[in-house]
C-alpha cells in the first residue's frame, strides 16, 4: 500500500518561526540522552533556546502548539573537521598558537547545505595538524565551531554563523614526525618546553585545550603539562588509537569517523575496549567524508550502548567544542538546534524531514511517497 | 549458548520473517547439526522433549554478500592477477588457526550480518577469473559451495590498477573463440569416429595381411617355389597403413572456461558499469543463451527493461565509490528504477570490509529514499542467494539451511544497531 505521508508542522513547512514568541513542539516521541525515545513528550521553545522538556511542562498563556509527524532529535555535532577549509595550516614555525581555523572556511561550499541535510548542525573545524610532505611537530592555534546550512551571507559569516570564533585552542604532539622538520623540536621533551612556552605566553582559551595525539607518550605529554599550567585537555586521537587507548580511561576523546576505507575489524574491537574502559568518545569527520551516522549506528552496534552512540554525535561533540550542555542535547537552556527524523536517527531506514537552527526551520523535505 | 554440540538445539524467537514473506509469532527454530531442521509457529513434535532456549527479537535470514573479497591477503595484494585465477585454489584449509587475519574478517562480516558470500578475482577490482561463492565454516574460513562462476571486467569497469580487462569487442571475441572452438570439437568429435572405424578396419586388413603373408609363406616352404621375379613382386605389397588420428584442438584456459559457460555449467558474472558494455552484454547474452549477472552496474538502470526482459540480475555494490552519483541519478534512483521495471538486483559490499560492515544501513538508506522494505531485504538475502545458487541454504530461513540467521529487534531489520547474528557453530555472537 502506498501512503502519502504529510508534514503536518509549521516545522516542516519552511514557516520560520518567530524569535521571540514561545512555542510548543508536540513530536510522536523525543530523543532522550539516554538513546531512547519519550513518546508524549514535549519541547518548549523560546527564541533560540529550549525552555523545557517532558511530559508535563508548562504552557505559558496562549503558547503556539505544533504536532509534529517524526522523532525529535538534537543536531548532530562533528567534533572536529578539516574539511571544506583550505590551508589550516603555518609552515613558519613549529609552534603556531596564532593559528585561526576560521580563516580557512570555504563557507560558500555545497557542504554546508549537504550537512544540514543530513542532520548536522554544527561543526567544528579545526587546524591541520598534519602538512603536505612535510608534518609539523607541534601546532597550535584556535578551532571554530561553525553551524550549517546556507543563507547567511559572507559578509555576516562571523556573527552568525560562528558560535565561537575561538572556541578551542589547539595542540599539536604528533610524536611520530619528529626527526622530520626542520627548526622544530627533536623529541617529546622539546615538544613538552614549547607547549610549556605557549601556556604561559598565549593567553589559553576559557573553554579549554584540545590536543592531537597518536602516542602513550603524547598523551602522558599533554597531561603533564596541562597539570603544570592548570588548564584542562582534551585529546584529539591520531594514529594507532588500539596502541594507546589504555591512557584515554575516562577522558573524553575526539575520534576519527569510520569510513569504508578506514575500517578494519580491529577497529570495532578498539571501540569496544574504549567503551568498556568508561572513555567517552565523540566523533569528528576529520578529513575523509565519514558520516557521523553510519559511524554511530556501527558503534552502536559494536558495544549495544545506543546512549553512548547518540552522544558520540551530539552532545560529546559539543563538550569537545567547548559547548557542552548548549548543543547536541534537548534540554532546557540548550540551543534549539533539533532535527526532526521519520524514525530513531540510528534506524538506517530513518530520514531527516526537517531541521531547526536556533529555533528557525533552516530545512524541510521535499514532499516523498512512502512504501509501508 | 551455543550450537556446538551435536545435539538438537529448539530457539523460540518472538517472531521470524520467512523467506516467503510470511511472518509467524512466535516461531519455533529447530536446529540439527547445524542446520536448520524446521520453522514453525508451534512447538514441533519431534522436539516436544528438547529444552526451550529463549531468544529475544525477530528472526530472519541473513545477508548473502554477492561480490565480496574474503579472500586471502596476499589474494587481494597482489599487483598483477594472473588470468589464470582460481580463487578455489588460494583458500586456505579449513582448520583453526590457519589463517588469522582472514578468520578476524569474516567474523567481522558474520557480525555484520552476512553468512555467505561470492569470492571474487579481484579485490577493489573484478579481473578474470574463476570464483565461488562460500559459507563460512566453525573456523571462520570460507569454505566454496555452490556454482561457480567466471568473472570477466569490461573494459568500463576499470578503476585503475593493472588488471586485465577486456573491451566489449574482446569478450565478443572470446566468446566467439568459445564457439569456434565448440565447432572444432564436435568436427573432433567426428573425426574421431570416423578414425576409431578406420582403426577397425586397419586392424581388420592388417590381420587379414598378416594371415596371407603367413599362408604364403608356409606354401613357399612346402610347395613348388616360385621363380625370382614372382617373390620380388609379393615382397613389394606392403601392410596396410594405420590411419592418422585426428588432431584434437587444445583450447586455452579462458575459452574452456567460457565453454563451460556456454554449456550452462558456470555463471559468467560481467563487471560492467556503462551502459553501453550492459546493452552488448545482454546481445553476447542472446546469441550464447548464458546465463549472465552484470556486477558493478553503474549505468544499469538506464538499460532496465532490456535487462528485465532478458532476465538478467544485477549486482549492485553498496561501497562509497558507487554512492556517488549525480543527484537525478543517486544511488536510491538508480536501484528503484532496476527494481520498479522488474529486474533481480542483489546489493553487495563490492570491496572492503568497510562497505559489508555497513552494508545492512546502506541498505536502510534506500528504504529512507523511499524503496520497498520488501524490496531491499531481497536484495541482500533471496535475490543474492538465487544468483550463487543457493537453494534452501544462505540467505533463506527454511528447513536444509545452516543455522546462521539474525535476531532484529523493532519493526524491521534496518535498524542497524539492533540486531545480532546467530552463527550455526557459535551461537549469538557478541
Amino acid at each position: 500500500m502506498i501512503l502519502s505521508t504529510l508534514l503536518l508542522s509549521t516545522f516542516a513547512s519552511g514557516h520560520s518561526l518567530n524569535g521571540t514568541d514561545a512555542v510548543v513542539l508536540q513530536p510522536s516521541a523525543v530523543l532522550l540522552p539516554n538513546g531512547t525515545l519519550e513518546e508524549g513528550a514535549s519541547v518548549l521553545l523560546r527564541g533560540d533556546k529550549i525552555l523545557a522538556v517532558g511530559k508535563s511542562i508548562p504552557m505559558p498563556p496562549g503558547v503556539k502548539k505544533i504536532q509534529l509527524d517524526g522523532i525529535l532529535a538534537p543536531g548532530f555535532v562533528d567534533a572536529f573537521s578539516l574539511r571544506n577549509s583550505s590551508s589550516l595550516q603555518e609552515s613558519s614555525r613549529a609552534l603556531t598558537p596564532a593559528l585561526r581555523a576560521i580563516d580557512g572556511v570555504q563557507l560558500e561550499h555545497p557542504f554546508w547545505e549537504e550537512a544540514l541535510q543530513a542532520g548536522i548542525t554544527s561543526v567544528h573545524v579545526v587546524p591541520n595538524p598534519l602538512g603536505e610532505g612535510d608534518p609539523y611537530h607541534v601546532l597550535a592555534g584556535w578551532s571554530a565551531l561553525l553551524r550549517t546550512g546556507t543563507g547567511f551571507g559572507v559578509d555576516s559569516y562571523l556573527e552568525s554563523r560562528t558560535l565561537v570564533s575561538r572556541s578551542r585552542q589547539i595542540l599539536g604532539t604528533l610524536s611520530g614526525w619528529e626527526q622530520s622538520r626542520e627548526g622544530g623540536p627533536s623529541s617529546l621533551a622539546g615538544i613538552a618546553g614549547m607547549l610549556a612556552d605557549a601556556a604561559s605566553t598565549v593567553p589559553l582559551s576559557r573553554h579549554g585545550t584540545l590536543a592531537f595525539v597518536d602516542s602513550a607518550e603524547a598523551v602522558r605529554l599533554v597531561r603533564r603539562v596541562g597539570k603544570e599550567q592548570k588548564f584542562a585537555t582534551y585529546f584529539l586521537c591520531r594514529g594507532d588509537v588500539a596502541s594507546y587507548g589504555g591512557e584515554l580511561s575516562a577522558s573524553l576523546v575526539g575520534l576519527p569517523a569510520m569510513s569504508d576505507s578506514t575500517f578494519s575489524p580491529r577497529l570495532l574491537e578498539t571501540w569496544r575496549r574504549l567503551h568498556t574502559a568508561d572513555v567517552r568518545i565523540a566523533f569528528g569527520t576529520d578529513r575523509s567524508g565519514a558520516s557521523l551516522r553510519e559511524t554511530a549506528m556501527s558503534f552502536a552496534h559494536a558495544t549495544g550502548d545506543l546512549a553512548a552512540a547518540m552522544a558520540a554525535i551530539t552532545s560529546h561533540g559539543a563538550e569537545i567544542a567547548g559547548m557542552g550542555g548548549k548543543l547536541g542535547v534537548i534540554k532546557p537552556g540548550a540551543r534549539a538546534d533539533l532535527v526532526l527524523w521519520s524514525a530513531h536517527p540510528l534506524d538506517a531506514s530513518s530520514r531527516v524531514q526537517a531541521v531547526m537552527l536556533a529555533g528557525k526551520t533552516a530545512w524541510s523535505a521535499p514532499f516523498q511517497e512512502v512504501k509501508e | 549458548m551455543s550450537a556446538q554440540s551435536a545435539a538438537p538445539t529448539l530457539y523460540r524467537a518472538d517472531s521470524a520473517w520467512l523467506s516467503s514473506g510470511k511472518v509467524i509469532q512466535p516461531a519455533y527454530i529447530l536446529v540439527r547439526d547445524g542446520k536448520i531442521a524446521t520453522v514453525s509457529s508451534g512447538k514441533p513434535m519431534m522436539a516436544r522433549n528438547l529444552q526451550v532456549v529463549e531468544i529475544k527479537g525477530v528472526a530472519t535470514a541473513g545477508m548473502v554478500d554477492a561480490w565480496a573479497n574474503l579472500v586471502p591477503a596476499d589474494l587481494l595484494s597482489a599487483q598483477v592477477r594472473p588470468a589464470s585465477l582460481q580463487v578455489t585454489d588460494a583458500l586456505p584449509v579449513d582448520l583453526p588457526g590457519v589463517d588469522p587475519a582472514l578468520a578476524m574478517r569474516v567474523q567481522s562480516a558474520r557480525r555484520a550480518g552476512v553468512v555467505a558470500g561470492y569470492l571474487g578475482t579481484g579485490g577493489s577490482e573484478m579481473q578474470q577469473g574463476l570464483g565461488t561463492p562460500a559459507t563460512f565454516s566453525a573456523s571462520n574460513l570460507p569454505v566454496s559451495t555452490g556454482k561457480p562462476a567466471l568473472d570477466l571486467a569490461m573494459g568500463s569497469a576499470r578503476m585503475g590498477g593493472s588488471g586485465q580487462f577486456k573491451a566489449t569487442k574482446q569478450v565478443s571475441e572470446l566468446l566467439s573463440s568459445a564457439q569456434t572452438l565448440q565447432d572444432n570439437l564436435d568436427e573432433y568429435s567426428e573425426k574421431l569416429e570416423k578414425h576409431e572405424k578406420d582403426l577397425e578396419e586397419y586392424k581388420k586388413k592388417l590381420k587379414e595381411f598378416g594371415e596371407k603373408k603367413k599362408k604364403e609363406e608356409k606354401a613357399a616352404a612346402e610347395g613348388p617355389g616360385k621363380n625370382g621375379e614372382e617373390q620380388k613382386k609379393e615382397k613389394k605389397k606392403a601392410p596396410p597403413k594405420r590411419p592418422k588420428p585426428p588432431a584434437k584442438p587444445t583450447p586455452s584456459l579462458t575459452q574452456s572456461w567460457l565453454l563451460d559457460v556456454i554449456h550452462g555449467e558456470r555463471v559468467l558474472r560481467l563487471h560492467a558499469e556503462s551502459a553501453w558494455d550492459i546493452q552488448e552484454a545482454l546481445e553476447l547474452q542472446e546469441k550464447y543463451e548464458m546465463e549472465l549477472v552484470i556486477v558493478g552496474g553503474h549505468e544499469a538502470d538506464l538499460v532496465a527493461e532490456a535487462l528485465a526482459e532478458a532476465e538478467v540480475p544485477v549486482v549492485l555494490p553498496v561501497h562509497s565509490s558507487y554512492l556517488t552519483a549525480p543527484s537525478e541519478r543517486s544511488f536510491a534512483t538508480r536501484y528503484q528504477t532496476l527494481t520498479e521495471a522488474g529486474v533481480k538486483v542483489a546489493l553487495a559490499s563490492g570491496t572492503g570490509d568497510g562497505s559489508r560492515a555497513l552494508m545492512l544501513m546502506r541498505a536502510g538508506n534506500l528504504v529512507a529514499a523511499g524503496a520497498d522494505k520488501a524490496d531491499v531485504w531481497a536484495s541482500l538475502t533471496a535475490i543474492p542467494a538465487a544468483i550463487l545458487g543457493f537453494e534452501n541454504g544462505p540467505g533463506s530461513l527454511s528447513p536444509g539451511a545452516p543455522a546462521d540467521f539474525l535476531l532484529f529487534h523493532g519493526p524491521h531489520p534496518f535498524n542497524a544497531s539492533g540486531f545480532q547474528t546467530h552463527s550455526a557453530k557459535g551461537g549469538l555472537l557478541k
